[in-house]
């Protein structure tokens, strides 16, 4: 029981992860905090719903949908947020994308209304059962996926051109523009990059949850942002870390303790965190002014 | 029972008073996603005191504000070490963790909240917003007022000036979880009713959408925002189904347009045959 | 303890730390009342670090610091000001959409009640004695035409009289100027140096950092010259001009 549970907890981490690994690759490119992120997540989820209705398509269609959807989205959000936002307010970028996901959620249920809606599953497949856990098959393909994605997004941030390019343009912008780096191309790289894996992270979440709501984006966003402050801002491995923890905690709190703590003990978490050790598990900035 | 157009009147005044918390904060340059924890604060704690208690409302609301300036005080002392990225998360985690709060405060109704608290009126109201706009306005012309610029122009600056911006910065957040407790008393006993879910994101996030359109220069700025955004729906009756959709993108369109929100104090005069634009300073030279 | 007795600002073992450069190492420095002492080097030598050390902006690895007889070493910025340390800023960092005259008011921020209660009213004497300090520092260095300007609007050599009479309004034991005369038409430069030995009569102490030999040698009483962190010659400016080391370190940098 309390391994199908960590099963179930790491299965929703992982959901954070994504999310959370996405949010930090912006946050750590442009030093913009992407509220706005949880809507593209929000988008690609009603897409595969959608297409789901519309018409039988295969499972990696539905999850190439989703991505594409969600990069829609982020890339929108990068012309809004950033690419014609007046940049001499520092806050302008963040308060910007609290528009958009203001903007996206209201649209999003003048659309599809604020009802949950059920999703069904992206593969049809059969219970497995590993030992003292049973998955779906849809959840251990999502997982495979889910730790593809990392290892790619590790390998483009470490062995490629434009991944090197992401990085010095997360160290320091001017350094990069005197390397030669082409900034806004790498920007917007790190948008698209940041849109599918929000996509990707939205289907996952249909494994965990079968259903949906315009709002799912918000709490996604909110635990992106408790995950990416618990994990260190920009530290890319402290987002995975964070996630996972989220995850497994919240399971098992509803698991073992009562549902409504569920939230609750995530948030004690992040005040304590931010009250003793502000950088993060494992980051490496400091927080504190001088 | 408020008529139509006092309910509004009353409405006005109570986002004025937010959006005047929200404004100490943002003057020095700071953020505060979570100032809408405070007046949750302050409307649970005076509708507490009217409701169990018996207190007369203008009491209660004091009281309200000064629990919720106590609560900004301790917020304010971790929260205001912190860089403002990380501020602006530490300010959220505030408002999340006091929604779970009250949720589950059975004390205080837990989810359903409390309700039965009446008594609000405009002049009331309006008399909260006038003593507020006074001591902006007092402080906005002294050296106080002064000083606030200087930390939101360039903060190491003003340290090195003898501005002890530590103190100035936990001063505007209680003052302005003050103001935001009252508000929270007197929207309790507007609405009568009162519930966990009222004090939410969207709660903290419109008296930003305020100051930010109405600008954060001047205590003018947001009374104005906070003023023309709460009436524009009311009087534009279409707007009003949408008014959720305008907010958001009126706010992406500031943004864009003008961040500095649409009043900016002037200060001093511009030469004649200038163009009174601001020159750059040197570039400073490499690091020694 | 500090070394020598009436030294103003007493600085030993200073050593700043960035990763793992250091930019001032092992540093030693005393300031005599009512001098002028100048700080040269070239680019890179540790001159504008050593000053963000001694007003706290910059946290050393080592050091003791002392000033007017009492140890500084962990105060912050604000603190120090109060003591009586001001400054100027490489490149001028003034308040740039306030008045000239706003920027020098704040100046005498810790010295005039500038709380809640004055915004009410109290303390309104001491106020307006102060106002009318900061107008007579205008004066002395020719400003008062210019109170009411935006101070961004103005002119950089205009900028920098701002920000020394910024500094003057704490009234302070001890002036750092961090380039006062760079980017100045020679005869800018020599209005300057006038109203810096101007201080000098008027009993203030100056601590100089300064790329103009000329500036150098026409105002200081005593220069220390650093090279890449450490200090490598002081004394009158006479011989430090003529100092063998001195010459090396420019010469063997971009100048």
């Amino acid at each position: 029981m309390l391994a199908q549970q960590i099963f179930n907890g790491l299965l929703l981490g992982s959901t954070y992860a994504l999310f959370a690994l996405g949010l930090n690759l912006v946050l750590g490119a442009l030093n913009l905090l992407n509220f706005a992120h949880g809507e593209a997540l929000m988008v690609a989820v009603y897409a595969v719903l959608m297409l789901q209705a519309a018409a039988h398509v295969s499972g990696a269609v539905l999850v190439l949908a989703a991505m594409a959807a969600a990069a829609a989205v982020s890339m929108a959000t990068y012309l809004f947020a950033f690419r014609w936002v007046n940049k001499e307010y520092w806050m302008a970028g963040a308060l910007s994308t609290i528009g958009i996901s203001i903007f996206t959620q209201t649209l999003g249920a003048r659309l599809w209304g604020t009802d949950q809606r059920q999703v069904p599953d992206i593969i049809r497949g059969p219970a497995v059962s590993l030992g003292p856990v049973t998955a779906t098959g849809a959840q251990l393909l999502l997982v495979a996926v889910t730790v593809l994605l990392m290892v790619l997004l590790h390998l483009l941030l470490t062995r490629t051109r434009v991944g090197r390019g992401m990085r010095a343009l997360a160290e320091n912008r001017t350094t990069a523009m005197l390397m030669g780096v082409n900034v806004e191309r790498m920007i917007q790289g790190t948008f698209l990059v940041a849109g599918i894996m929000a996509g990707a992270a939205g289907v996952l979440l249909t494994s965990v949850y079968n259903t949906v709501t315009p709002f799912v984006g918000l709490n996604l966003s909110v635990k992106g942002i408790v995950a990416i402050t618990i994990g260190g801002m920009g530290n890319t491995y402290g987002a995975i870390v964070a996630g996972l923890l989220i995850g497994v905690l919240e399971t098992l709190t509803v698991a073992y303790g009562s549902a409504s703590y569920r939230d609750a003990i995530v948030f004690a978490l992040l005040v304590v965190i931010l009250m003793v050790r502000p950088q993060g598990l494992l980051g490496v900035r400091f927080p504190e002014r001088a | 029972m408020a008529g139509y157009f006092e309910s509004v009147a009353i409405l006005v005044g109570i986002n004025i008073l937010q959006a005047l918390g929200l404004f100490t904060v943002k003057s020095l340059g700071q953020i505060s996603l979570g100032h809408a924890g405070f007046m949750a604060v302050g409307a649970y704690t005076a509708s507490l005191l009217t409701l169990r208690a018996q207190w007369p409302l203008v009491p209660a609301v004091l009281a309200g504000g000064a629990v919720a300036g106590v609560a900004g005080a301790l917020v304010g002392l971790p929260a205001l070490r912190l860089e403002k990225l990380y501020l602006a998360t530490m300010t959220l985690a505030f408002l999340l963790i006091t929604e779970v709060f009250f949720s589950n405060f059975d004390y205080a109704g837990g989810l359903s909240g409390l309700s039965g608290m009446a008594g609000t009126r405009a002049p009331l109201v309006w008399a909260f917003v006038a003593a507020a706009a006074l001591y902006f306005w007092l402080v906005g012309r002294a050296r106080l007022g002064l000083a606030h610029d200087a930390v939101r122009q360039d903060e190491p600056v003003a340290r090195a000036m003898g501005v002890d911006t530590t103190r100035l910065k936990l001063q505007a957040f209680a003052t302005g979880a003050v103001l935001m407790g009252i508000a929270g008393g007197l929207l309790a006993h507007h609405l009568f009713y009162i519930e966990p879910g009222l004090f939410g994101f969207s709660a903290a996030v419109l008296p930003v959408i305020w100051v930010i359109f109405g600008g954060i220069t001047t205590f003018w700025g947001p009374i104005a925002g906070a003023a023309v955004l709460t009436i524009l729906p009311e009087v534009v009756q279409p707007l009003k189904d949408w008014y959720l959709f305008i907010y958001a993108a009126s706010l992406v369109a500031v943004m864009i347009v003008r961040p500095q929100g649409l009043i900016v104090r002037r200060r001093g005069t511009s030469p004649s045959g200038g163009d009174g634009a601001l020159r750059p300073a040197e570039a400073p030279g490499a690091a020694r | 303890m500090p070394a020598a007795a009436e030294a103003i600002l007493q600085i030993t073992g200073l050593t700043v730390r960035f990763g793992g450069v250091k930019a001032v190492d092992q540093v030693d420095l005393a300031v005599s009342p009512h001098t002028i002492h100048a700080v040269i080097g070239p680019n890179g030598a540790g001159k504008t670090t050593l000053f963000n050390a001694v007003t706290g902006f910059v946290a050393p690895t080592a050091a003791r610091v002392w000033f007017a007889g009492r140890e500084i070493t962990r105060l912050p910025p604000e603190t120090r000001t109060r003591r009586g340390l001001a400054r100027t800023f490489q490149g001028v960092r003034l308040f740039r959409e306030m008045t000239v005259l706003e920027n020098v008011l704040l100046g005498q921020h810790a010295r005039v009640p500038s709380g809640v209660a004055a915004a009410f009213g109290y303390g309104r004497g001491r106020d307006l004695r102060a106002r009318g300090e900061a107008v007579a520092i205008l004066e002395s260095l020719g400003l008062t035409s210019l109170r009411d300007r935006v101070a961004g609007t103005l002119p950089l050599g205009v900028q920098r009289r701002i920000e020394i009479a910024r500094a003057m309004a704490s009234q302070p034991q001890l002036l750092l100027l961090d380039e006062p005369t760079a980017g100045m038409s020679a005869g800018e430069k020599m209005a300057l140096c006038d109203q810096i030995r101007g201080l000098r009569e008027r009993h203030f102490t100056v601590l100089l950092i300064e790329h103009d030999m000329r500036v150098v040698m026409g105002v200081s009483d005593r220069v220390t010259t650093l090279n890449f962190g450490r200090k490598i010659a002081e004394g009158a400016p006479e011989d430090v001009r003529n100092d063998p080391r001195v010459i090396e370190a420019y010469l063997g940098s971009e100048e």
